[in-house]
């Protein structure tokens, strides 16, 4: 199972309670790491068990799902009971509304006019080859190229398995040398990722797809996760400057507006999208000029989205590059300006902001030869 | 272009304006578990209560920590190790490997204190960095890595010493102890101490007992590096999330060569106390010291898990584990009740330390579940 | 030829690995013969711990005795390292080699008693050192007397205290069986005086490093000790750096027993003015040897040979020393 990824498990997981003889059904989050084709084919299955007589409860922040899947919706917030509707009385903007209280067009703050169109290339892969490991679950990659000017969001799109995390990992050097053949440069210069470590004192930054197994710790504080990658900037003489560190997070936790009561909160008390906020203040520490997202928003609350993609904005208006592999589309087709689609490891299309509709990049996201365009 | 974002709660940002209470329970957690200091109060209450100006009298308290200051020695770099989510069962064996080459190279080679300790380290030193290449680049378990080098450390240890032990109080023709013999009785043989002559704060001229200073200057150092250091950091990092720490730039090889190798520089520190404490070095010395010291750690609150613990709370159990010994020694207790009862604390001391023990105590009790932290949301329900 | 290759390569790596093996069973299945055409005896010894001191002690002497005779050939002594599982397995190894005497210091009597019966069976020899095992068709046991060691331990004490006094003493794992002779025997000799008493007593497990603290805890407390009887010398030294710590070493005596020739033994204690006494228990191999030679050659044997254990005085350490000076067995 631990070979599996993310959305792959939440299958398994489904079909495992799929298999008990149910008259009542909850399902938290099935979709949450699952893309478009996937999640159409759940509801399938949903559709036919509340045919059989089954009760479904069905737990999901992602309500364009809703909308299709629901006969009624209970709205909570924050522990407390908000309000129930008839799917069919209502609107997404009112449902918005109470979960947050905050309008659709905020959600997605980008527009067309916030791309770095004209800005300098900052970060090009003239190829990248990744061998596969079945055992670890990496999908290979074949031959993939992309470019990122200064001040753009380009978006990785495509199925699960399609090597959209592999790039990003690839670029970022958390894989081993010998596995990753690459010709990339950054800022003009060429790049070979050797570590981490490396990345980091050269201003790339990764927030990776798992959160509680890949980037937090989870039983210590947020001032320590935070600092975590900064260190060697606040470290003299092998010992750190632990006000300074503190004062840093102190004020990265309140420009993410992180809700804890101190920085000394051990992160396992934190709700998703302040988990995530924790682990964006320990990128953003580092002062990358290349930020590296690999599903920022998932599992959180749609209040927690609307600040990371503002701040996403923000990061890119003050000239830092960001590629962003997401699995909801609609994510993508509102925030990045330009969007690569990757299957079976390979680039199967590449779409500018005006050019992506949905069934274009899931045209590209399922062809098996060649791509379209 | 964009407009904040409002919430109908107020957010409130991440403050550091700590009540003193937190503030107190913030300082204390650092430095080893609450739970740890109240179980040592209790044995010192328990020791005071039955046996009164024998137990507290600096003596005995000099000679119960000293008794067990190699392994408190050893319980430090155990700590770093199991920090890691390892663990060292070698350290042991490598203590008496160092007790055994420190009793050589007095013996048969005169060499003084001063020569013998440094070699005595990097003996132990090597030993740690083999275990740390095992366990971080053939990509062996800790726990079988260790477990072998614990018999390879062993058979060296013997075959160096032919079986049989060896002396450190060499005396001469006329009857007197050799110089070098005499100056090693510093490391620890009892009724030695150091310093002496010179005017010290609490003992005045009567000197120290080096294992005791050792073993307080060991905890103190480490306590520093680990809470103070980037290396310290990174074994937190390594210990609490591998993978995490390894995206965030650690170099989780080299911090598991190093606390490893630390582990191993520490027990060859302890080698020489050994063979002082016992003027001679056994070839089977130090066989089950690594049990003492884990015991000493895991009471101290630290997770074999990895990424919770701290050297000070390792130093607080293995203070409660010897003044144990010396309470129920002093109160003649029998043989067998003694490993029963020490059994039962170690239990104890591991069931108090976790960190909902002191709630589900109160809920149990009161049988109201405790409210954790929430905060109030100030918008009503809506009805529909 | 390629195709081949691999299968040429793998018939001479079997055929290396059974000439190996072949070559690498050392022992003789049949009695040979050496240079002079006379018939050599092949003897194997399982030991059950060759870590502690006396039982290397006896590994070295006994192989000492043994090259004294000439129609005798020692193999590589077995150790089971305090494991009766293991112990089990090396006798079966001698029986199957059908060794001409076969001899054991049994780890623990009853699962060593079943491999000795088999050995009988066979029609091997068998010889029972020091430790005993619950069948009797062996053809001679011969051990010390742990008793007696701590009875005379006993009347030394006696002999310390004319009139009387505080005795602690230090104790082996109280299960070994010799601790519960030695306890036995110095109680008996000690209830001579009814003016002695043991004040206190605790298990140190033979070890140096526990018997310091326990002595340390018993000054501690305040009582007034004449006395110290250790069941090894060890842990008398054990409480005599104790008591030299505190400066008390001059108003105690220290009794151990083992009496080891080695620098830092009780022999050397002894002549140092540290213990005022020890003894020192057997180690059977010259016995050994003797009986060995006498069984192959077709002399009767008595079945059970009990050997006295020696006093050590000041007035004989040095010369006791020099007898049994492991330098004058060789290192073995």
């Amino acid at each position: 199972m631990r070979q599996c990824r993310v959305a792959e498990q939440q299958l398994i997981e489904v079909a495992k309670a799929l298999s008990l003889d149910v008259r009542v059904l909850v399902m938290d989050e099935p979709t949450s790491a699952l893309a478009d084709a996937e999640v159409q084919r759940l509801f399938k299955v949903i559709r036919d068990l509340t045919q059989r007589g089954v009760a479904v409860v069905y737990i999901s922040h992602r309500l364009e799902e809703l909308e299709q899947i629901a006969d009624s919706v209970t709205v909570l917030r924050d522990g407390h009971y908000i309000g129930r509707r008839d799917m069919s009385a209502t609107t997404r903007d009112e449902l918005i509304g109470m979960m947050v209280g905050r309008p659709l067009r905020e959600l997605f703050p980008r527009t067309a006019d916030d791309d770095g169109a004209g800005r300098e290339e900052r970060l090009v892969v003239e190829w990248l080859d990744l061998a596969g490991d079945r055992r670890a679950g990496r999908a290979a990659l074949h031959d993939v190229r992309l470019s990122a000017h200064a001040g753009e969001i380009v978006g990785i799109a495509g199925l699960m398995g399609s090597g959209r995390s592999e790039v990003l990992q690839s670029i970022y050097g958390g894989y081993a040398r010998r596995d990753v053949k690459i010709r990339m440069s950054l800022n003009g210069r060429p790049y070979r990722p050797r570590s981490p470590h490396y990345a980091i004192t050269r201003g790339l930054a990764l927030v990776a797809e798992d959160r509680k197994g890949q980037s937090l710790v989870l039983d210590n504080t947020i001032a320590f996760n935070a600092g975590l990658a900064a260190l060697p900037g606040f470290t003299r003489l092998g010992f750190v400057r632990r006000r300074k560190l503190r004062a840093a997070v102190r004020d990265h936790a309140a420009k993410l507006r992180v809700k804890a009561p101190t920085i000394d909160t051990t992160v396992r008390t934190l709700s998703g999208g302040n988990q995530q906020k924790v682990v964006l203040a320990k990128c953003l520490m580092t002062k990358p000029s290349v930020v590296l997202l690999d599903e920022p928003t998932r599992g959180i609350d749609v209040g927690a989205k609307a600040e990371v993609h503002e701040l996403m904005n923000q990061l890119a208006a003050g000239g830092s590059t960001l590629l962003v592999v997401s699995s909801e589309l609609p994510e993508l087709l509102a925030m990045c300006d330009r969007i690569l689609v990757l299957c079976d490891g390979r680039v199967t299309g590449e779409f500018s902001r005006a050019e992506a509709t949905q069934e274009r990049i899931l045209d590209a996201a399922m062809a098996r030869n060649g791509g379209a365009r | 272009m964009t407009t904040d974002v409002q919430t109908t709660t107020p957010s409130s940002p991440p403050t550091d304006q700590l009540d003193s209470a937190s503030r107190l329970r913030r300082s204390l957690s650092l430095l080893g578990s609450l739970q740890g200091y109240i179980g040592l109060v209790l044995i010192v209450l328990v020791g005071i209560i039955t046996k009164g100006q024998i137990f507290w009298n600096q003596q005995n308290l000099t000679q119960a920590i000293g008794a067990f200051s190699s392994r408190g020695i050893l319980a430090v770099g155990e700590t770093l190790v199991i920090l890691t989510a390892g663990i060292d069962l070698s350290v042991g064996s490598i203590l008496g490997l160092g007790s055994m080459v420190s009793a050589l190279l007095l013996a048969r080679h005169g060499l003084s204190p001063f020569a013998i300790l440094p070699i005595s380290m990097a003996v132990g030193a090597l030993c740690g960095f083999c275990n740390g290449i095992g366990t971080a680049w053939l990509k062996i378990q800790s726990f079988v890595v260790t477990l072998a080098m614990l018999n390879v450390i062993r058979g060296i240890d013997r075959q160096l010493s032919d079986n049989v032990s060896v002396g450190t109080q060499i005396v001469t023709s006329n009857g007197t102890l050799t110089k070098n013999s005499h100056a090693f009785q510093a490391f620890g043989t009892p009724g030695h101490n150091v310093l002496s002559g010179v005017n010290l704060p609490f003992v005045g001229k009567a000197g120290i007992y080096y294992p005791v200073l050792a073993l307080i200057v060991v905890v103190i150092v480490f306590q520093l590096l680990l809470s103070k250091s980037k290396l310290g950091r990174h074994i937190y990092a390594v210990g609490g999330n591998p993978t995490a720490a390894r995206l965030s730039g650690v170099n989780v090889t080299a911090v598991t060569i190093t606390v490893f190798t630390l582990c191993g520089l520490l027990a060859g520190f302890a080698g020489p106390i050994d063979a002082a404490y016992n003027a001679s070095a056994d070839p089977l010395a130090g066989t089950s010291y690594e049990l003492d010291a884990i015991a000493a750690v895991v009471i101290g609150g630290a997770s074999l898990s990895g990424g919770r613990g701290s050297v000070v709370g390792t130093f607080v159990g293995a203070l409660i584990l010897t003044l144990l010994d010396n309470v129920l020694g002093l109160n003649s207790i029998s043989d067998n009740a003694q490993l029963i009862i020490k059994g039962l604390i170690v239990i104890a001391a591991v069931v108090i330390q976790r960190p909902d023990f002191f709630r589900s105590v109160v809920s149990a009790v009161r049988r109201i579940p405790i409210p954790t932290r929430a905060r109030q949301s100030t918008s009503t329900p809506e009805e529909s | 030829m390629k195709r081949y290759r691999f299968l040429i390569t793998g018939v001479c790596v079997t055929a290396v690995a059974l000439v190996a093996t072949a070559c690498a069973s050392s022992a003789p299945k049949k009695k040979s013969t050496d240079a002079s055409g006379n018939k050599v005896f092949v003897v194997g010894y399982s030991q059950s711990n060759n870590a502690e001191p006396y039982r290397a002690q006896l590994n070295i002497q006994l192989r000492y005795f043994m090259k004294q005779y000439k129609n005798l050939k020692l193999l590589p002594i077995t150790d089971a390292h305090q494991s009766s599982a293991t112990q089990v397995g090396q006798v079966q190894n001698f029986i199957q080699q059908n060794v001409d005497v076969l001899i054991v210091s049994p780890n623990e009597p009853d699962p060593l008693s079943a491999p000795v019966q088999a050995a009988c069976a066979k029609n091997i020899p068998v010889i029972i050192l020091d430790r005993s095992v619950n069948t009797d068709c062996y053809k001679s046991f011969i051990g010390g007397d742990n008793v007696a060691a701590g009875k005379q331990a006993g009347e030394l004490a006696v002999k310390d205290l004319p009139d009387g006094g505080n005795v602690v003493e230090l104790q082996g794992i109280l299960s070994d069986q010799p601790q519960i002779d030695r306890d036995k025997g110095f109680r008996e000799a000690i209830a001579a005086n009814p003016k002695i008493h043991i004040i206190q007593h605790r298990e140190a497990k033979w070890l140096k490093e526990s018997a310091t603290p326990i002595m340390q805890q018993w000054l501690q407390q305040g009582q007034k000790i004449d006395l110290v009887y250790a069941e090894n010398d060890p842990m008398a030294l054990g409480a005599y750096l104790a008591a030299a710590a505190a400066h008390k070493e001059k108003d105690i005596k220290f009794i151990g027993t083992d009496g080891l020739a080695i620098p830092d033994g009780g022999i050397r204690a002894v002549q140092q003015g540290q213990l005022s006494g020890t003894f020192i228990y057997p180690t059977c191999a010259q016995e050994a040897a003797a009986t060995a030679e006498a069984i192959v050659t077709g002399k009767t044997v008595e079945h059970h040979q009990t050997l006295e254990v020696t006093p050590v005085t000041p007035q004989n350490a040095a010369d006791l020393y020099a007898k049994y000076d492991d330098a004058r067995f060789g290192s073995g």
